[in-house]
């Protein structure tokens, strides 16, 4: 689903920043100081992410990998979870339970060792997983001070707009209804008081 | 600017609206969306339309699919106050090739953006050709839908949307009941 796929989902975002425009060498500096670390699946349980490049996702140089495709930057956003499927959570739980309750001579567990029990099992299961990578392409329209982003996945947007926030040290608004109307030159600012004004009117009450 | 979940939520009926308003212009003047945008032609709804009711105790939602969908019963819920929240479009460009695409209306963003029948080479050495390629087809797209808004709003917030775009969207809701 992604920008040279055959069907692609995307959101737009708005660079709102005044300051001076980040040089190519700047932009290929920032990547690299925020790029997709390398770490061992067995020290990782949580989702990890960062930067990687468009052509090389899983081992980016970003001081000699392509970023600059014509007028526009693309990149990538690389993700990644671990995931320990239900059965073996549930295997894991009624092996532990049953030893649990021997050890302590009891015949159940309360809510909060349940939940505990849970927990530890989760996260030693976790550390022997291997991570899935998901990878999300960003293209970056430097004239037009927009950046479009290859998925409508909420989660992973809140993600990509955190990082991208950091990484560059620039604002970016997501554009929808509101946004659209406060960005657009064409569009006078009395205008838009008259739409931010605007509710709603049902065609046929009107 | 207000907080932006705050303006997400507060104008969303913007965006169903204006894919109400085009479903209406491309069924009554679809002249206005070729002299926006001239690199495009043949702009229609294609299989796809998502109508729903907001004003219900339960909120009615209706999907219209479908290659010959039916859209009667889409009619008959803007009829009774319900807005559109997903269009799928489709267009030509001037090469005759065709672009579809779903823009949702609360965030007017894109899904399933499609140039039909189109390969994209991802060979390491035609790499850069194919992303200035597919960018000039998402831009036509982004073009489009921004002009058709910008239009959109600025006759939302004039005296004539409610002194004459809203009966003529009347009219044609009558018309088009009356058609079947």
């Amino acid at each position: 689903m992604g920008l040279l796929t055959s069907t692609s989902s995307f959101l737009r975002y708005k660079i709102d920043d005044e300051s001076q425009e980040l040089s190519l060498e700047k932009i290929r500096l920032c990547l690299k100081e925020n790029q997709f670390p390398e770490i061992a699946d067995s020290e990782i349980s949580e989702p990890v992410s960062g930067w990687t490049s468009y052509e090389n996702h899983f081992d980016p140089d970003f001081e000699s990998d392509h970023i600059k495709y014509g007028n526009y930057i693309v990149f990538c956003l690389r993700i990644d979870k671990k995931s320990v499927p239900k059965k073996i959570i549930d295997k894991h739980m009624v092996l532990e339970s049953k030893k649990i309750m021997q050890e302590t001579n009891k015949d159940y567990l309360s809510k909060n060792e349940k939940r505990k029990l849970k927990e530890d099992i989760l996260l030693r299961l976790s550390l022997q997983m291997p991570s899935i990578p998901d990878v999300y392409d960003v293209l970056w329209m430097p004239e037009k001070k927009e950046v479009i982003f290859f998925t409508t996945q909420k989660s992973v947007n809140e993600i990509f707009e955190t990082l991208f926030r950091l990484t560059f040290k620039t604002s970016i608004v997501r554009l929808f209804p509101y946004t659209r109307v406060y960005f657009d030159d064409g569009i006078s600012d009395p205008k838009k008081d008259l739409f931010y004004s605007s509710s709603h009117i049902n065609i046929q009450e009107s | 600017m207000i907080d932006i979940a705050v303006a997400y939520n507060k104008y969303k009926f913007a965006g169903f609206e204006f894919l109400t308003w085009l479903w209406f212009v491309t069924e009554t003047k679809p002249e206005i969306i070729e002299d926006i945008t001239p690199e495009i032609k043949d702009f229609s709804i294609n299989d796809k339309i998502v109508i729903e009711n907001f004003k219900e105790d339960s909120a009615e939602k209706i999907t219209i699919n479908g290659d010959k969908a039916n859209l009667d019963e889409g009619i008959l819920a803007i009829k009774k106050g319900a807005l559109v929240t997903e269009l799928k479009i489709i267009f030509k460009t001037g090469d005759d090739i065709e672009v579809k695409s779903l823009i949702k209306g609360e965030s007017l963003d894109i899904s399933g953006f499609n140039v039909l029948k189109y390969k994209f080479s991802t060979a390491p050495e035609e790499i850069e050709g194919s992303v200035i390629e597919k960018v000039y087809f998402l831009e036509l797209l982004t073009n489009l839908v921004d002009k058709l808004f910008q239009k959109f709003i600025l006759l939302r917030i004039s005296e004539e949307w409610k002194n004459g775009e809203l009966s003529k969207i009347s009219q044609w809701i009558e018309k088009r009941r009356g058609s079947y």
